[in-house]
């Protein structure tokens, strides 16, 4: 049923003139719907029936690609129509422009001109938004599938004015993808527009989405997928120098951890090198914790972050603990080591006691209440060692350590401190004993 | 040292909030951005928290927001960010089981669409059983939820703890949380995975993260404890429970109150020079002539990150649901004195930080965060749906109304 369409397009009607100046918005809207629509317009001047065969044909396809009447065809069919739309070069129906509204001064917005209408939605919204003829376009691009180097330009300026429209991402990624585009091209403009978008998400996403096809297509060259990963590293640094506690880039590097078996091959020398810049960046920190209780070369896979795992050696364990024991003496006051810390002995099952010497470095306490001032260096090493002495039973110890933490140093959660003094006498546990309850519970239920 | 309690200017709040309304709920075309029913959800929950909710204003102007979130509508379930993202209907061809051609629905702008109806009508019109299919369609392997799903069927966006929150509370909204009947558990998303999921978010230091092997974030915490309080699967404070969705209650709360932090104006001033975050202990490094700062308590979203508006919603809220001692873990005063002397601003709303503009998410936030510690004024607030309580009854009521939906 599709007309054979490979003539010349002679009888095609003029081209549109460059883009020129309208006095409103609303006129130029109006334009660049009827530009989007000549044969339609050509059969209204001239009458259908004066229209030349070819006319007639583009006519018709005009009319399909308006309606979507297309879509119910067999795909043999539907091919042969977008050949025709290619080569006589029809342009896509735009849906016809809606009135405008009026503005909150009562002035219809419609006649705004365009570059009035500009500044008005910049100012009217709190939030930058996607000019509506831009998406317009893109919208009549995506409806009919087309995959062309324009949606490559037609989405990098959308992009340029809201980074965070998912969908425009993900058609541009289908869009590369089916052009065979050069993906390095692509990372290297997507660097620009990550640099400059620090809180967008969308872009780590499309990332992934590039480097799972490069990997693909390097197949098991070590030497390039090395290179690779060297490469994305490179450029999480450069980000790293503006926010090092970016969570989207974080995210992206787990995921490339993984993706590219990155476990021993200078993770943690890379957080430590963020740890020594800032001692506090608990991104850092986490993301130390990752690479060194997920690698599956130890690791028991599907062990939770708050378990036990068997498979951890001592000298990982060891290992971590000295490092954050050196963290904690750095900045003493600095929860992200404490917290540490208290995961890897979790990981190891090993008891809070076992540093019970290390955190007493950092409280000194009397023996006796009333005889002489204590010293504590780290608020959060007394919370340790309340803790530690609940686990060994010495309720009357943790009971003062928590008192202290609540009327002296720690004031601010004197609330929570009380909390946990009234846990200790209800059922003798402090965290930690509680804590062992809940995971017993948990595993007896088979979660 | 006495220092005087401020209180809530409700007068100059509803002004702000007004004056949002006016300029980004519109008429029709002009809203083309895909946050907008998100922000006029905001709006419209402000004003209700603040008595001056929707069944303030005119039929005229309820009837006009009501159409233009039901343009949003998609023809297949769901509702998308804005009324133009839609093509005309013909475009929307269901090639099976939901999946839609282009301009998916999503999931975030779907939870926001029905809230929005909630102020100002009634889910008549919500394709009710569409939707919930679609909803279905959205959850992947694993119990996470994606935000929209293409016409391959594949779930794109994150798989964190928000779009788990939002699923349960659309889910909450349509369905409710009485028994279902065989047929209607069918066509129910997997709330044993979901728990799983959730429960798999948990990090070595008690919070919860984009996932476990990730960094603990309030925000996702509060999703993750949001979502479970939504399918009733939370356990409580003290005592564990077989089917409980945290593995370590008490490690989160621990987690939760380490969030404040005592601030003082020097903080930021010092963080302008060094990037590096200052966490001030009280009266660790000071001897005891120095001034503790007790006054003033934000909350930070992660781990010595600086004090922000919205985390005193966060984790305000994560903590009033996993405590039923409501809030007696925080101390409410300094709170309030931070938010009302530190991050108000003069011409009502809230900013993010001291000193910055007002904006309608941390505005929001802000007033939420109030409502959770029951401030006066303001009504009080369900934690996990993030609205009043009374608005959460109402809510009931129009999906009980809705209850003999042909569905479309
Ligand atoms: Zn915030």
């Amino acid at each position: 049923m599709a007309p054979k369409g490979s003539k010349a397009p002679k009888a095609r009607p003029k081209p549109p003139d460059p883009p020129k100046e309208y006095p409103t918005i609303a006129d130029e809207l109006l334009a660049a719907y009827q530009e989007s629509r000549p044969y339609q317009t050509l059969a209204a001047s001239k009458g259908i029936q004066n229209l030349t065969a070819n006319e007639k044909a583009c006519y018709a396809h005009a009319v399909f690609l308006e309606t979507g009447a297309w879509r119910s065809w067999p795909a043999a069919t539907q091919n042969e129509f977008w050949k025709t739309i290619q080569s006589e070069k029809i342009p896509i129906p735009l849906p016809k422009p809606q009135d405008l509204g009026r503005d909150t001064r009562g002035i219809e917005v419609g006649k705004y001109t365009p570059a009035e209408f500009k500044l008005y939605l910049r100012r009217e919204r709190e939030i930058e938004g996607l000019l509506g003829k831009t998406m317009g376009y893109l919208r009549a691009i995506m409806a009919a599938k087309e995959h062309s180097p324009r949606v490559l330009e037609l989405t990098e300026h959308i992009i340029s004015m809201n980074a965070a429209h998912y969908t425009v991402w993900l058609y541009r990624s289908q869009t590369l993808l089916a052009l065979n585009s050069s993906i390095p091209a692509e990372l290297e403009w997507v660097n620009n527009v990550a640099l400059d978008n620090q809180k967008n998400y969308q872009i780590w996403h499309h990332r992934q989405i590039l480097v799972e096809h490069l990997v693909q297509d390097v197949g098991s060259d070590e030497g390039k997928l090395r290179e690779l990963g060297k490469s994305e590293v490179a450029f999480m640094k450069e980000m790293f120098d503006e926010d090092a506690k970016n969570y989207h880039v974080w995210s992206y590097r787990q995921w490339l951890v993984r993706k590219l078996d990155l476990w021993q091959k200078g993770e943690i020398e890379d957080c430590e090198r963020l740890l020594r810049e800032d001692v506090r960046n608990n991104s850092a920190w986490a993301h130390r914790f990752f690479v060194v209780f997920s690698n599956p070369r130890y690791c028991t896979e599907g062990s939770k972050a708050t378990e036990f795992d068997g498979g951890i050696p001592d000298e990982i364990l060891d290992r971590e603990i000295e490092f954050s024991k050196a963290a904690c003496f750095e900045a003493p006051q600095n929860q992200s080591p404490w917290n540490y810390l208290r995961g890897v002995l979790k990981k190891g099952g090993r008891k809070l006691v076992s540093l019970e010497c290390f955190a007493g470095e950092f409280v000194k306490i009397p023996e006796k209440e009333g005889e002489g001032e204590e010293d504590v260096k780290s608020s959060h090493a007394l919370d340790f060692l309340a803790d530690a002495w609940a686990e060994k039973g010495e309720r009357e110890k943790a009971d003062r350590a928590l008192r202290l933490l609540g009327d002296k140093y720690d004031r601010i959660r004197k609330n929570y401190w009380d909390w946990r003094r009234a846990l200790l006498k209800s059922d003798g546990g402090g965290l930690g004993g509680i804590e062992g309850q809940f995971v017993v519970g948990a595993k007896l239920f088979g979660h | 040292m006495a220092v005087s309690e401020p209180s809530l200017n409700a007068a100059l709040h509803i002004k702000y909030w007004q004056r949002c309304l006016k300029s980004v709920l519109p008429n029709g075309y002009t809203s083309m951005d895909s946050s907008r029913v998100t922000l006029g959800f905001f709006i419209l929950s402000a004003l209700d928290l603040l008595g001056a909710g929707a069944d303030t204003f005119s039929e005229d102007k309820r009837t006009n927001i009501k159409e233009w979130i039901l343009k949003c509508q998609h023809p297949n379930g769901g509702f998308c960010g804005s009324p133009n993202h839609r093509y005309p209907d013909a475009s929307y061809v269901d090639v099976g089981h939901g999946k839609q051609v282009m301009d998916p629905a999503n999931l975030p702008a779907t939870y926001f669409a029905i809230m929005g109806l909630s102020f100002v009508g009634s889910f008549d019109k919500i394709r009710r059983n569409d939707c919930l299919r679609w909803l279905k369609t959205m959850q992947r392997e694993d119990g996470s939820f994606g935000e929209i799903v293409t016409q391959d069927g594949v779930i794109e966006g994150g798989r964190d703890m928000r779009t788990c929150m939002v699923a349960a509370a659309i889910r909450w909204m349509l369905r409710g949380d009485e028994i279902f009947t065989e047929e209607e558990k069918k066509g129910d998303i997997d709330v044993d995975r979901l728990v799983s999921h959730v429960r798999a978010g948990q990090t070595y230091d008690g919070g919860i993260g984009e996932s476990s092997q990730h960094e603990a974030h309030a925000g996702y915490t509060y999703c993750a404890i949001a979502s479970l309080k939504l399918v009733n699967r939370l356990p409580e404070s003290k005592e564990s429970e077989p089917n409980s969705g945290l593995t370590n209650v008490p490690s989160t709360i621990r987690w939760l109150v380490s969030r404040q932090m005592g601030y003082t104006a020097e903080d930021d001033e010092e963080e302008e020079e060094d990037p590096a975050p200052q966490v001030k202990l009280q009266g660790v490094y000071t001897d005891e002539a120095a001034p503790e700062n007790e006054q003033f308590v934000g909350f930070n979203g992660r781990c010595n990150k600086r004090a922000d508006t919205c985390y005193a919603f966060w984790v305000g809220a994560a903590l009033n649901m996993l405590c039923h001692e409501k809030n007696t873990l925080l101390n409410v005063s300094p709170i309030r004195r931070f938010l009302f002397e530190q991050t108000q601003h003069r011409i009502g709303g809230f900013g993010k930080c001291p000193g910055d503009p007002p904006d309608i998410y941390h505005s929001y936030l802000a007033l939420a965060a109030l409502a959770t510690m029951n401030e006066p004024g303001l009504k009080p607030l369900d934690a996990a749906l993030c609205i009043s309580i009374q608005q959460k009854k109402k809510l009931e009521l129009l999906r009980k109304a809705a209850s003999d939906w042909t569905g479309e």
